[in-house]
């Protein structure tokens, strides 16, 4: 499974890099890339499992403290 | 995707761009050279014909006559050049031999066009094309003499877009020919033709037809242009250059309009469209080309309107029908169940009891079928091809009904999806598509998977421009003004306008009501009915 | 970056959709039960000053959108810091409204479909929109947004027979305090969302007519909520308050001549639609904002990676229906004020210090 996510991205990485070489949009690539890369560690956080917190949830939270 | 596959093939095109050199040789004074030229340039082409004659007495001058057998009309060269040149001319007296090509054109040829050319290349194109090159000794310059001649197919009515009233001539295989039945349906000075050769190696003549004065100027710029850009090797048909001039060549939707029909272009010319005749094919494009106008047929404003509005609009129901009917049968049947009334799904469901495939599966299988049977109707002699239509939808569906392979509902929505495919004929091979391209995703989705594909092929379509106007356009854009030949047919007196994006800029077509002070408006007065 | 223009038709189509969104099956405040069309008149109110906020500031800044009306009014750092906030902001909306999107169609007709399934389809087919430019947004927007308006007109007609006014009154029985506050919900939500046209502000061809297509809009979507919300209170009386969907439920409940039932498609179909443009329009924004706070030349290939956060955002957005709806109650109110009325007002103060103090210093 955590094969096939990378397996996901990686095409993605193909599928607009080409391109983006071609014309030498190296910021735009640089940016993409970082963000591809912080979507894949989520991806992958939320595969295995891990206990990421629910946005709505955590101010909810935050909020109950304040008040 | 599609773009960066672009990207890819046209980088490796530029790397291995090569340049055809042109160079154009000047003809030699001497007889023999030239005609040793010309020879090593054809070949041995027994349709080369040489025709040596001498030419007056006093001082007699050698010649030749060249022309391609088969190309030329025979009676004109004999009648016109060969028995002039070798009888009328013998009165000719004291002429230096400077002066002779130029005694010959005014005094003794008698044929329509001539033309003088001090170029090789120039003349043995000319040759090609039919015309018959004059050469003479002494002479750094060679004659052209318009001959040409050769068989045509008559004018028929075309097969592929059948009506029922209103004329029933098509384009033939000539451009001269179509360009005379287009100038038959339009007498007007404004028609204009702009004649140029494409394809490095057929040399193949296209010309852009527009009527000045309603076409925007912009747009024939444009056309001109990007024909002008097309670098193809061979134009056999409208369709090579269409794939070139397209705006969105990786689109299944066609961008550019195509028609056989003389009527059907004059009608488009006359709301500011371009049209393009290749020669070689009775297809004529036009553009820019509307979604909205490949439900229109020259059959709509031949009949009253109110009838040609009930059949457009099941012209739209068919198509919409033929695009989703599979795909909302297997969504309904595989995921939707409850949505079907329960008399209905009864029925359905004990005709499918004990077929061995998923819906989809079936869908798509019957489906792939049918295509092969049209296609073999298609493709085999007219009448094994009606043999081969009926038994192979008879037998192998009812076959395969019996057999328990497939359900009966599914052969009966394939054979209404088949059927529906056939009412809008420009749609044909994007409708077939986006049938299989639904019925699968309503086979993974369900009813999901159909809104899904929907909203793609809007975006898509939304998406797309012919020529720079909106492929959806007068509905999205929407135009108001415009739909008046889009979900109705109006009646023609009530069409003063013409479509607002394309025709701007001439945009009254005749003044509004049923016209008795029609005498005013001489030029733009002629009531053409919206392709 | 993105060459496209829209008109000032399209633009006032596009706030409807935006605003119509996912408030059409999830209606906020609807706790007031009767006084439901009050609120949203007074929340369309609310939005309306939102609105007038945001469009002043247009008005000084002409021609720029958001991101780099920040950057002229604080400078690049923290200019580009207001602008962080407002792309969380973003996220958030998009991330909301595709996790509506997938609660509603989980709980209603796709039981049985996993999440991703729904999902990735959604978020490929945004991606391929926003991808192709505000223009074909507004676009593919205007038969969507007519054929919402034109079924829900439909709908009054088919729920004539069930309808009873009587479930309209008692009028006003609740205590002023408890209605202000829902009318606040609602002007935060799904009116002061809008916010996020700042970004696209600029992209209409005829500047002038900008401030009238946004109230347009505004009005034309606080019309349409208020003739389908009341149709549920009036359809549904007392029950509508403690339904998840309301909208959906009364659809469910019509039935002319056992011929047309089943309707409750329509207010899925309405939903799907209007939140396809928003969350287009939120990812068109995330990414076109994105590449402006890193100076970029395109905003398209950010498309693809903002979509999986997207994606990754929608899935952690509330664990259930219930916790989202608590957090309407409770935080978004003063959360959406932070973006619709403090950020801007911040801005607009320091503009006007700035200009004043500059145009002091001038002479």
């Amino acid at each position: 499974m955590i094969v096939l996510m990378i397996l996901i991205f990686l095409l993605l990485f193909l599928w607009e890099a080409p391109g983006l070489m071609a014309q030498e949009y190296w910021r735009e690539l640089a940016v993409f890339t970082i963000l591809l890369i912080v979507g894949l560690v989520l991806s992958l956080l939320l595969l295995t499992g891990v206990k990421l917190p629910y946005i709505e949830s955590f101010w909810l939270n935050l909020f109950e403290k304040i008040v | 995707m599609f773009k960066f596959l672009w990207r890819k093939l046209r980088l490796a095109h530029l790397r291995k761009k090569n340049p055809l050199p042109r160079m154009y040789r000047e003809l030699s004074p001497d007889l023999e050279v030239n005609l040793t030229a010309i020879r090593r340039e054809l070949g041995a082409s027994p349709d080369l014909i040489i025709r040596r004659i001498t030419v007056g007495s006093a001082p007699a001058t050698t010649g030749a006559l060249l022309y391609i057998d088969g190309l030329i009309d025979q009676q004109i060269v004999h009648r016109d050049i060969i028995s002039p040149l070798l009888n009328g001319e013998k009165g000719r007296k004291g002429q230096d031999s400077k002066g002779l090509l130029e005694y010959l054109v005014r005094q003794v040829l008698s044929v329509g066009a001539v033309k003088k050319e001090p170029k090789f290349e120039p003349v043995v194109q000319a040759l090609l094309e039919g015309k018959t090159v004059l050469f003479l000794d002494g002479q750094a310059e060679a004659l052209l003499l318009a001959t040409e001649g050769w068989e045509k197919r008559a004018i028929n009515e075309p097969d592929a877009e059948r009506i029922i009233l209103g004329p029933h001539e098509g384009f033939t295989e000539n451009i001269r020919i179509n360009t005379a039945l287009l100038r038959r349906k339009i007498t007007n000075p404004g028609l204009h033709f702009e004649e140029m050769k494409l394809g490095r190696r057929t040399r193949t003549t296209v010309a852009i037809a527009y009527l000045k004065g309603i076409v925007n100027e912009k747009l024939v710029a444009e056309v001109r242009s990007r024909l002008k850009r097309v670098n193809i090797d061979l134009v056999l048909d409208a369709n090579y250059l269409n794939e070139f001039i397209s705006d969105a060549p990786f689109s299944i939707f066609p961008t550019v309009g195509f028609t056989e029909r003389p009527d059907v272009t004059a009608a488009k010319l006359l709301e500011g469209r371009v049209a393009i005749f290749v020669d070689g094919t009775p297809v004529v494009s036009t553009v820019p080309v509307l979604l909205v106008e490949s439900f229109q047929s020259p059959d709509d404003y031949n009949f009253p309107y109110y009838y040609a509005t009930f059949i457009r609009w099941f012209r739209y129901i068919s198509f919409v029908l033929a695009v989703l009917a599979p795909a909302l049968f297997v969504a309904l049947g595989s995921y939707h169940q409850e949505l079907i009334p329960t008399p209905l799904l009864i029925t359905i469901k004990s005709a499918t009891e004990g077929t061995p495939f998923p819906l989809v599966v079936e869908m798509v299988m019957m489906g792939a079928v049918f295509e092969i049977i049209r296609e073999a109707g298609v493709r085999l002699a007219r009448p094994v091809g009606q043999t081969i239509s009926i038994v192979g939808a008879l037998v192998v569906g009812e076959a395969a009904v019996t057999a328990g392979l497939v359900g009966a509902p599914t052969i009966i929505v394939i054979a209404i999806t088949a059927i529906a495919t056939f009412v809008v004929p420009d749609l044909l091979g994007p409708g077939i598509i986006l049938r299989l391209f639904f019925t699968i995703l309503a086979g993974v989705f369900g009813a999901y998977g159909i809104l899904i594909g929907l909203l793609f092929i809007l975006l898509h379509l939304t998406s797309l421009r012919s020529f720079g106007v909106p492929y959806l356009s007068p509905l999205v854009p929407l135009s108001p003004g415009d739909l008046k030949d889009v979900l109705i047919r109006a009646p023609i007196w009530a069409m003063r306008t013409r479509p607002r994006l394309i025709g701007w800029s001439q945009p009254e077509r005749q003044p509004f009501g049923f016209g008795s002070s029609g005498t005013e408006e001489g030029e733009e007065g002629e009531a053409e009915d919206g392709g | 970056m993105d060459q496209g223009r829209i008109s000032a038709g399209q633009l006032t189509l596009l706030v409807m959709s935006f605003t119509i969104g996912s408030w059409i099956v999830l209606p906020t405040g609807l706790q007031s039960g009767q006084n439901i069309w009050l609120i949203i008149l007074f929340g369309l109110g609310g939005g309306m000053f939102f609105a007038c906020l945001g469009l002043l500031l247009y008005r000084r800044f002409p021609g720029k959108n958001l991101f780099e009306i920040h950057e002229l009014v604080f400078g690049p750092v923290i200019g580009k810091f207001f602008s962080l906030l407002y792309l969380w902001f973003f996220l958030q909306t998009g991330g909301g409204t595709l996790g509506v999107f997938v609660t509603m169609l989980k709980s209603t007709v796709f039981t049985a479909t996993p999440d991703l399934a729904l999902l990735v389809p959604w978020v490929i087919i945004v991606i391929y929109g926003c991808r192709r430019g505000i223009e074909v947004i507004a676009r593919s927007n205007q038969p969507l947004i007519l054929a919402t308006v034109g079924l829900i007109l439909i709908s009054i007609l088919l729920v004539l027979n069930i309808f009873e006014a009587d479930n309209l009154l008692p009028f006003l029985d609740k205590p002023f305090s408890r209605i202000a506050w829902d009318a606040l919900g609602v002007a935060v939500f799904p009116f002061g969302q809008g916010v996020i046209f700042m970004m696209i502000l600029p992209r209409v061809n005829r500047q002038q007519k900008v401030a009238g297509a946004v109230f347009g809009g505004l009005i034309g979507a606080g019309l349409v909520l208020m003739i389908i919300q009341s149709l549920a209170v009036g359809v549904l009386g007392k029950v509508a308050e403690v339904l998840v969907f309301p909208t959906y439920e009364f659809y469910r409940i019509i039935d002319i001549a056992q011929v047309l039932t089943r309707l409750e498609l329509i207010p899925l179909l309405n939903f799907l639609t209007m939140g396809f443009i928003k969350i287009m329009l939120c990812l068109y924004a995330l990414a076109f904002g994105t590449a402006q706070l890193f100076n970029l030349r395109t905003y398209r290939p950010l498309a693809i990676p903002i979509g999986v956060l997207l994606l990754v955002v929608a899935r952690r957005i509330f664990p259930s229906v219930s916790e989202h709806m608590r957090y309407f109650e409770e935080v978004q109110p003063y959360y959406g004020l932070f973006f619709c009325l403090v950020l801007p007002l911040i801005t607009l103060g320091t503009a006007l210090l700035r200009g004043r103090a500059r145009r002091e210093m001038a002479p």
